[in-house]
């Protein structure tokens, strides 16, 4: 039977046998970690979408863009951005704005609209609430303006499997809507305690160096 | 959410749509297919008109006589027409422009590597074409050696509107990343405005290339020194966007078309005396507006589709 080590086990093994020293004293969960950065899983670039009708900007940092006592299913939405080499990238900066619950932008002020930085890991998240239908617009979706030095400026949108424009299937009926990609069409999944419950969506972001 | 400026009932400049006028009807053209959109081919005297089945005919507009037919071409959607009235420019939408002459006969065909067309636009001497083009930068192509002069400048997205100067030295964009940019006929940028907050949707130059308008999701109209680009004076439009603007031939006027925020459904055409910033609401039908221009000296015009066969030609009010 064939012996199968994880990369830890497998540096740990390593180091125990003087195969592999660590010069920098490192512990071998931190060899792993940065073995499996260099072998970082390519990954095909987020498709693009339209920016428009209604960016703007200056929009204020943070990433509540809802409010206490806001009408609407209450939306969670977090995701890493990674490179299309796969590593993540930890200076970008997100611009993310869509309508209120009933489809409306907020053309005055900055409602539904927010600019927030990823963590040093990548990470990202916003609470917002699940954006309504817009006239004109088949799909309910959030905009995502998502820049990085030395990266392509990445414009797109977040739509969501469950918008009843799908049916239910958006494999199959995915041309009745007006997403620009199947791909950038996410799962949503409900969460929390009864009394408190919101919908969650995961919406990894791949950009493309220059 | 989307309240009226309260300032605007004070504000000079702010002034409610006055009473209705008609337009003045020119001519008829007979048309082979529903039209989808009409080009204007500067004073030459023609206009070409696209159906929506892909074919083109290009008119006489003091006769409405039919001088070219070219058969459908699946999937053609964008057309301009060169103001010498020689060269149509073509795009099926995706990553080529073909220009001909009037007949059809291809004479250029410009790759857009991995870029997809929405609009086309000529200088006012023909001799380079504007390729706006989806969510990038627009281009400019020299249209007699077929070669890419420039990529313009965004800091992403592309461009809502882009328009020449009368005399053809210089371009303005109206971008999507907020910024008005002014280029000479190199591609060079020589001045910009970014004190736009929300995307500008329209520009155009005045008559005597001095100045700029810009409309756009701000619902102002918002006029530019065209050399430096510095702001000059804004005229609130109350809580429409405006999506199209153009300024008519003798410099005292401008069209606006606006559309209702909340709805997209519920359109206004205006006509503006710049002197008084008074307007006037023309009953124009939207959906049925597939062109306009200004085809002849000191008269714009717009050409609204009649039916399957026809479409007319109607002269704006300066």
């Amino acid at each position: 039977m064939r012996l199968k080590l994880n990369r830890r086990e497998l540096l740990e093994k390593c180091m125990s046998l003087g195969v592999v020293t660590s010069t920098a004293g490192l512990m071998p969960s931190a060899l792993a970690e940065a073995w499996s950065n260099t072998e970082a899983v390519s990954r095909p670039p987020t498709p693009m979408d339209q920016l428009g009708p209604f960016y703007k900007r200056l929009s204020p940092a943070g990433n509540k863009m809802r409010q206490p006592g806001d009408p609407g299913m209450p939306l969670e939405v977090d995701g890493v951005i990674y490179s299309t080499r796969g590593e993540v990238i930890p200076t970008a900066s997100l611009e993310i704005w869509q309508t209120s619950h009933v489809g409306l932008y907020d053309l005055e002020g900055y409602r539904y609209r927010a600019t927030l930085s990823a963590s040093t890991k990548g990470e990202y998240n916003i609470s917002s609430v699940i954006p309504g239908h817009y006239p004109e617009r088949r799909c309910q979706h959030v905009h995502y303006l998502v820049t990085a030095p030395g990266f392509k400026p990445l414009t797109t949108q977040l739509y969501f499997a469950t918008d009843p424009v799908f049916e239910g299937n958006p494999d199959k009926n995915f041309a009745k809507g007006d997403a620009a990609s199947r791909e950038i069409v996410r799962p949503v999944t409900l969460v929390g305690d009864p009394d408190e419950i919101h919908a969650h969506v995961q919406f990894e972001l791949v950009l493309e160096p220059l | 959410m989307k309240a009226v400026l309260a300032s605007c009932l004070l504000a000079s400049l702010c002034a409610a749509p006055s009473h209705s006028q008609e337009l003045r009807k020119l001519i008829t053209l007979p048309t082979p297919s529903e039209v989808r959109s009409v080009a204007v081919c500067g004073q030459s005297g023609l206009a070409a008109a696209l159906g929506r089945d892909g074919s083109i005919t290009v008119f006489r507009l003091a006769s409405a006589e039919a001088i070219i037919k070219r058969p459908a071409e699946t999937g053609l959607r964008i057309l301009a027409c060169s103001p010498d009235g020689k060269l149509l420019a073509t795009s099926k939408g995706d990553e080529t422009v073909v220009v001909a002459d009037l007949s059809g006969a291809a004479l250029r065909k410009f790759a857009i590597a991995g870029q997809q067309v929405s609009d086309l636009s000529f200088s006012p001497d023909s001799s380079t074409l504007a390729v706006r083009l989806y969510e990038k930068p627009t281009q400019l192509w020299d249209v007699a050696h077929g070669t890419l002069i420039a990529s313009l400048q965004t800091s992403f997205s592309g461009s809502g509107a882009v328009d020449f100067s009368p005399d053809g030295s210089r371009l303005a964009t109206a971008d999507f990343d907020t910024v008005i940019r002014i280029y000479d006929r190199s591609g060079n940028l020589k001045a910009k405005y970014a004190g736009l907050l929300l995307e500008p949707f329209a520009v155009s130059f005045m008559p005597d290339g001095k100045q700029l308008v810009v409309g756009g999701a701000d619902s102002k109209l918002s006029f530019l020194d065209a050399s430096d680009g510095h702001l000059l004076r804004t005229i609130p439009l109350g809580s429409d966007p405006v999506f199209a603007a153009w300024t008519l031939p003798g410099g005292n006027s401008l069209v606006s078309m606006q559309v209702d925020a909340n709805s997209l459904k519920n359109f206004t055409f205006l006509v503006w005396n710049l002197a008084t910033a008074k307007s006037t609401k023309m009953p124009v039908d939207f959906t049925r507006i597939v062109g306009s221009g200004i085809p002849r000296k000191d008269q714009a015009v717009i050409f609204l589709r009649d039916s399957n066969s026809s479409v007319t030609e109607w002269a704006l009010p300066d």
